[in-house]
């Protein structure tokens, strides 16, 4: 991304608009940096933490995959367990 | 006047024929295209506008991103030509029904949240856990950040729709009250016409904040999921 070539608004006597339009794209750098397979590297886990945490990308898939499946799996056991028990017992 | 203070936001009929598209498509025509390399005063204005909002818009985004260009741009100078209009006395804006912000949002978002989904899985559903979360928190993390993310469509509607709503009412408002008070104090009448011509000048700086807010979180979102 370059960031040196400012917007038509730069060199125009708008300063302070040139100053917000770089403002706004290095912070969108910043956060392309912060987050990517390149920043996974430093990361060094071992057993279950290597494929759940919440540090590197796959380990944060993993976390949001295992959440809606957990969820997922409550609400089919209370679907069939509704199912199986009788509305009303006979007497 | 009571009675009348939401008559401005229904939408107009004439001989049962609802009004509605002629006036969503009356901005198109206050933007002439032309084939000319060298076009008049009013053209070469509205391209240099043009030029000037889609260089700072879209300088942010990869060549993946840059293809939403058109649909970005003509979202901006719809929503702000119709805000600005609307500022018209007796005139209908558009974008005062949820409907419609509803029909313009959920379209973008969603076709911003597929595109992430399709081209980058892994990172789209890494977004939903923010990097360095506690271990414990990490359940109610993902569910706050589904819910957020469903709810950006239905903010993003609705922001402009409350956002203009509101303006047109306090113009209405204050303008009934500039007319009441008229016949019972003038100097207070003096005070709030005043007031109103300031709600007027704030009102056209909303119109046009809230068209570049829209298209800006629309843009965001596209940054995000591509």
């Amino acid at each position: 991304m370059d960031l040196d070539h400012a917007s038509p608004l730069c060199g125009a006597g708008m300063e302070s608009d040139c100053l917000l339009v770089r403002a706004h794209r290095e912070a969108f750098a910043l956060i392309e940096i912060m987050a990517g397979p390149e920043a996974d590297a430093q990361f060094h886990f071992t057993g279950i933490k290597k494929y759940f945490n919440s540090y590197t990308l796959t380990g944060r898939m993993n976390c949001v995959l295992a959440t809606y499946g957990s969820i997922a799996l409550i609400v089919l056991y209370f679907k069939l367990r509704s199912k199986k028990t009788p509305a009303v017992k006979a007497t | 006047m009571n009675e009348n203070l939401f008559a401005s936001f229904i939408t107009p009929m004439m001989f049962g024929l609802p009004l509605v598209t002629l006036i969503v498509l009356f901005p198109s025509l206050l933007f002439p295209t032309s084939n000319r390399l060298i076009n008049n005063r009013l053209i070469s204005l509205q391209q240099w506008m043009l030029q000037l909002v889609s260089k700072q818009m879209m300088s942010i985004h990869n060549t993946k991103g840059q293809t939403w260009a058109l649909m970005l741009m003509s979202l901006i100078l719809f929503i702000g030509s119709t805000n600005l209009l609307g500022l018209l006395p007796h005139s209908f804006t558009p974008t005062t029904q949820l409907s419609m912000n509803l029909g313009m949002a959920i379209p973008l978002w969603a076709g911003a949240v597929i595109t992430g989904f399709r081209n980058k899985t892994k990172a789209s559903l890494a977004h939903f856990l923010p990097q360095g979360t506690p271990t414990p928190l990490i359940p109610m993390l993902v569910i706050i950040e589904t819910i957020s993310l469903f709810i950006q469509p239905v903010a993003l509607a609705v922001r402009l729709t409350a956002n203009i709503t509101a303006g047109h009412l306090l113009i209405h408002l204050i303008g009934g009250a500039t007319l009441a008070l008229m016949s019972i104090n003038t100097t207070t009448a003096l005070i709030t016409f005043i007031i109103l011509i300031l709600l007027t000048v704030l009102e056209f700086a909303v119109a046009m904040i809230q068209a570049y807010v829209f298209t800006l979180l629309v843009s965001l979102y596209l940054h995000d999921n591509t």
